[in-house]
């Protein structure tokens, strides 16, 4: 609501400027350089460099599976191009030793990543620094060192890389982080499904549950420490709270004759959003996980579900079909109407409020296909990122900057994996696990 | 797990194997069984089918299902007509409770379909309630989009799939 | 709210103000302008302005070249490999200790005959895995992979009038100028193959050769110097304007030297001003074909590939000095418009890139004999006015 207006704002002042300033000041700007408009771009990967960081002791293969995930962090973003080390014309043989920078333009590496690894006992210490090599300087805040144990290796090098992916394009990080998923086997008409989690890039998998019932999208808490997520374990469909280093759990709302689905946290951790469902109508409920008071947030006689809070709490997205059919819908924290944001052909689900509150991210149905899709939070600038036989339940990366969905082949073999996109709709890619896997939820990014 | 529960689950599987849909349906039965047992209710054996009174009797001759059209949760003339047949036998043999199952085909998000699948089973619950069919014996449970019946993806697997499936147990008087 | 009435206020009070400043000295400030050297590359006809450049290009003097007290080329900092400030130790991340893969046996084989019944499934299906679609991306976007253009700046090199109307209008000084202004211009429209030929411009090559070590810069550097054809090319050389003192000590010495041109010394005392409403230009302007060009040349080079959606929102203005030879000294940002600073930050920083690398692959195809012009050029790097769908 607020960014149009600052927008129309700024034309105003724009065109305000031009009459006054620009009027009074012409003389002036006569005399200044021939202004040269850049009226095209090119979007490709940039080239950087980051050779094998180098061993200060003890490391022997972390240093270099360090840098190869840092490599595959940036690499996956598809900003990046690493440049071989076969072409390097001057090696780094010397974490403070100097670099020669002509040597890294040669080869047209915008970027040099120059890194170090110890190991003592099982404690690692990577250090790293990150040059622009045009300006042949160390970027601003690139330069820093991380400890740890050795068996955190991969969240150091995703930390190291996320601080590089930061300093370069201006996004937040989002390499360490978590993704909490539904882990699949089993022939489509008898699916087992557990949940499990992953580092973002499928890495470092553990199972939270069995796969004795049903359970579908998991949720992170705003602290990564907690999961809700639907399960049937009592038998009919129930919100379920998890505690992710404990593993214990506990269903949430147990009123006979309702079943309760599409739990979502809000930004605090305090309260869970979800659908209660009775006599086939469902709305939306707010429940305080402190005091187990239930609010109502919705009293529609159609389907109210998959509710999610904007990043500063006050507002809820959710889906309806009060219209007909299902919609995207915005109302206050606190419950009522909602205002429809959505308005294209087709039907459009699963609403998530991105991190940085620019965007909703859906899916959408519409003539046979499925699409994840992203919009303003007023509806405006749709944008339909994928298409294919079922693309459903978008999640954001902590930076808001890349959606992971899940996508489902079709037929008897039909199976679940999970892909990621960034909002650009470029780099569109499969996330690797073990075996089919859906429902998937971003953490936060580590602390 | 004593011998006669053993072979109970023997007689149900091979009941089961009786159906139109044997494989597949004994999929979903399954996992409705299992649910109902964590639901307080047993699974109980089907019978024979001749016999008027047993579960197979009910599941193929009375019929255990009605289909629904696409997004919608609107009985059908024909589903009336097997529902009335449900409520029927259902008020003849007070013995048995049943849980109705609503399904959804896979065309449509996942929080969708179970609350459609839902809403299928709330609509087949209240037909039976105004056929007189006393209201504590029935309960409901949706699967929404999760045990289809059918895995092809054309609208002849989905028809199928679109379904509220009244599943029977005995021991769960009025 | 209030903010936004405040707002208001402000921009009612610009806005009235600038037109109360209009009325007041309006007329005396638009008495005598030369139309601002705008963007645009439709060269059809010459100004009096335009018309004076050719002069003064023509006039082989010197004193115009340090008449320019503009940029202080500050010698380049050389990239030394400086020992690099010590890393600030990082608050140890503690990774958090990883969930246990959950002690799961597989279904259990347990009292649940349902189960046993699913885990007998559960294992057929191992063998179907997903043949992972083959990514179909139909989105609205163009989602193309390389290059996004939509060039706004395609120089339709307008047939250069500069030659025929120059002469004629007021060019009585020597016939020897006149040619020597006219070869000079039609040098610049038919810039592609002369300056290939030279060697100053590279810009037709086609994309780079990204990883080919070779020293790239050294060759371009190499050959832009004897591009430098001109006579007054020594002259121009010893222009290294130090500080504002020493500037105006050289421009003072030179002034001397030259003054017999008319010309030249209504430039010199034009511009050290740098403040009066003369409108003598320094340099013959741009012509719409070399501006068209030097847009191309950097537009090659300016990859959004790694800029963040705020980046992609922003508009940025460099000022960019460069040196003779042509290398990039000096960039300011002197305008920006943009949703964050951060973006308008990591614009900047691609706009620098963009003209570094244009400068490192081949060269600008800035023409020799105009430096004069192009020793400062601002650039307008629109990202989000390309982003337009």
């Amino acid at each position: 609501m607020l960014r149009p207006m600052m927008k129309s704002l700024a034309v105003v002042v724009a065109l305000a400027l031009a009459l006054t300033l620009g009027m009074a000041t012409a003389p002036v700007l006569a005399q200044e350089p021939p202004r040269i408009v850049i009226g095209s771009a090119v979007i490709e990967p940039m080239p950087i460099a980051v050779p094998t960081f180098i061993d200060e002791g003890g490391a022997g293969d972390y240093a270099r599976e360090i840098s190869r995930v840092v490599i595959s962090d940036l690499e996956g973003t598809g900003f990046f191009r690493n440049i071989g080390e076969e072409a390097h014309i001057s090696k780094v043989t010397s974490f403070d030793g100097g670099v020669a920078f002509e040597d890294w333009k040669a080869i047209n590496a915008q970027v040099l990543v120059t890194g170090a690894v110890s190991v003592a006992g099982d404690r690692i210490t990577v250090k790293f620094r990150a040059y622009d090599v045009f300006n042949g300087n160390t970027m601003e805040g690139a330069a820093l060192q991380f400890a740890g144990t050795t068996d955190g290796w991969r969240r150091m090098a995703h930390k190291v890389a996320d601080v590089i992916y930061s300093k370069i394009t201006g996004e937040g990080g989002y390499f360490d982080s978590r993704v909490v998923f539904v882990s699949e086997s089993g022939p489509k008409n008898a699916r087992l499904k557990r949940l499990a989690v992953m580092d973002y890039d499928g890495a470092n998998v553990a199972y939270l549950t069995d796969s004795n019932s049903i359970v579908l999208a998991p949720r992170f808490s705003p602290a990564g420490d907690r999961i809700v997520y639907t399960s049937f374990e009592t038998g009919f469909p129930r919100i379920t709270l998890m505690d992710v280093a404990s593993l214990d759990r506990r269903a949430l709302e147990e009123q006979p004759g309702t079943m309760t689905f599409a739990p979502r946290f809000s930004p605090d951790g305090r309260t869970v959003v979800f659908s209660l469902e009775r006599g086939g109508n469902s709305d939306i409920y707010l429940l305080d996980l402190g005091s187990g008071a239930l609010s109502q947030l919705t009293n529609s006689p159609s389907i109210e579900t998959a509710p999610s809070f904007s990043p500063d709490g006050s507002q809820i997205v959710f889906e309806s079909d009060r219209s007909g059919a299902q919609q995207i819908y915005v109302m206050p924290a606190g419950g009522g109407e909602g205002t429809r944001i959505s308005g294209g052909e087709g039907r459009y689900g699963t609403p998530v409020w991105s991190p940085r509150g620019d965007y909703i991210a859906f899916t959408k149905q519409n003539a046979g296909r499925f699409h994840i899709g992203v919009m303003r939070t007023d509806g405006s600038e749709e944008r339909l990122l994928t298409a294919s036989f079922l693309d459903e339940g978008p999640t954001w990366a902590p930076n808001g900057r890349v959606l992971m969905f899940t996508r489902e082949t079709s037929g008897a073999g039909g199976q679940t994996s999970l892909w990621s996109v960034d909002i650009t709709g470029r780099n569109l890619k499969q996330i690797p696990t073990d075996g089919p896997a859906s429902d998937p939820a971003w953490s936060p990014l580590l602390p | 797990m004593t011998l006669a529960a053993k072979s109970l689950l023997l007689i149900a599987v091979l009941g089961l194997a009786a159906c139109n849909n044997p494989d597949r349906y004994g999929a979903g039965a399954g996992g409705a069984g299992g649910a109902g047992g964590a639901g307080g209710i047993d699974t109980t054996g089907l019978g024979d089918p001749s016999n008027p009174t047993s579960i197979a009797y009910f599941n193929q001759t009375v019929g255990d299902r009605v289909l629904f059209a696409v997004d919608q949760a609107t009985i059908s003339p024909e589903g009336r007509a097997v529902l009335a047949g449900q409520a029927q036998w259902l008020m003849t043999n007070t013995g048995y409770a049943a849980i109705i199952e609503g399904h959804a085909d896979e065309q449509g998000t996942r929080e969708y379909n179970l609350n459609l699948g839902a809403k299928r089973a709330a609509a087949v619950q209240n037909f039976l309630i105004s056929q007189g069919v006393p209201a504590g014996r029935l309960r409901t449970i949706s699967y929404g989009k999760e045990r289809p019946l059918e895995v092809c993806s054309e609208e002849a697997c989905y028809a199928k799939n679109r379904r509220a499936v009244t599943v029977l147990s005995a021991g769960a008087g009025v | 709210m209030e903010r936004r009435f405040q707002t208001g206020t402000v921009v009612s009070a610009v806005g009235h103000l600038g037109v109360i400043l209009w009325v007041l000295v309006g007329d005396w400030l638009f008495a005598a302008v030369k139309p601002p050297e705008t963007i645009v590359m439709t060269v059809s006809t010459v100004t009096s302005a335009e018309f004076d450049a050719l002069q003064a290009a023509a006039t082989p003097t010197p004193a115009k070249e340090p008449v320019r007290p503009q940029p202080k080329p500050e010698p380049k900092p050389e990239p030394k490999p400086e020992p690099v400030p010590t890393p600030e130790p990082v608050p140890d991340p503690l990774p958090d200790p990883v969930p246990d893969p959950v002690p799961t046996p597989e279904p259990p084989p347990s009292d649940a005959p349902q189960a046993a019944e699913e885990q007998a499934i559960q294992s057929d299906s191992t063998e179907i895995q997903p043949a992972p679609e083959a990514e179909k991306i139909i989105a609205p976007d163009p989602v193309q992979p390389e290059t996004v253009v939509t060039t706004a700046d395609v120089a339709a090199p307008a047939v250069s009038d500069q030659p025929t109307d120059a002469p004629v209008e007021t060019l009585p000084p020597t016939d020897a100028t006149v040619p020597k202004d006219t070869g000079d211009v039609t040098l610049t429209e038919a810039n592609q193959d002369q300056t290939a030929e030279t060697g100053m411009t590279t810009s037709i090559r086609p994309k780079s050769r990204p990883e080919r070590p070779a020293p790239a810069p050294d060759v371009a550097a190499a050959e832009t110097q004897p591009a430098e054809t001109p006579p007054q090319d020594s002259a121009q050389l010893t222009v290294q304007p130090v500080d504002d003192a020493a500037t105006q000590d050289a421009i003072d010495a030179l002034l001397g030297a030259a003054a017999e041109v008319p010309v030249t010394e209504d430039v010199a005392s034009d511009t050290p001003a740098d403040t009066g409403g003369q409108d003598l230009p320094q340099g013959p302007p741009l012509t719409g074909g070399e501006m068209g060009n030097i847009s191309s040349s950097i537009a090659r080079k300016w990859n959004l590939g790694a800029a963040s959606t705020d980046a992609m929102s922003s508009t940025v203005t460099i000022r960019v000095s460069f040196s003779q030879d042509g290398t990039p000294i000096d960039f300011k940002l002197i305008e920006s418009d943009g949703p964050t600073q951060t973006g308008i930050d990591k614009l900047y920083e691609t706009a620098q890139r963009a003209v570094n690398r244009a400068h490192q692959d081949g060269g600008l195809p800035l023409p020799p004999d105009k430096y004069d012009t192009w020793q400062v050029l601002d650039l307008v790097f629109d990202a989000n006015g390309m982003r337009a769908r």
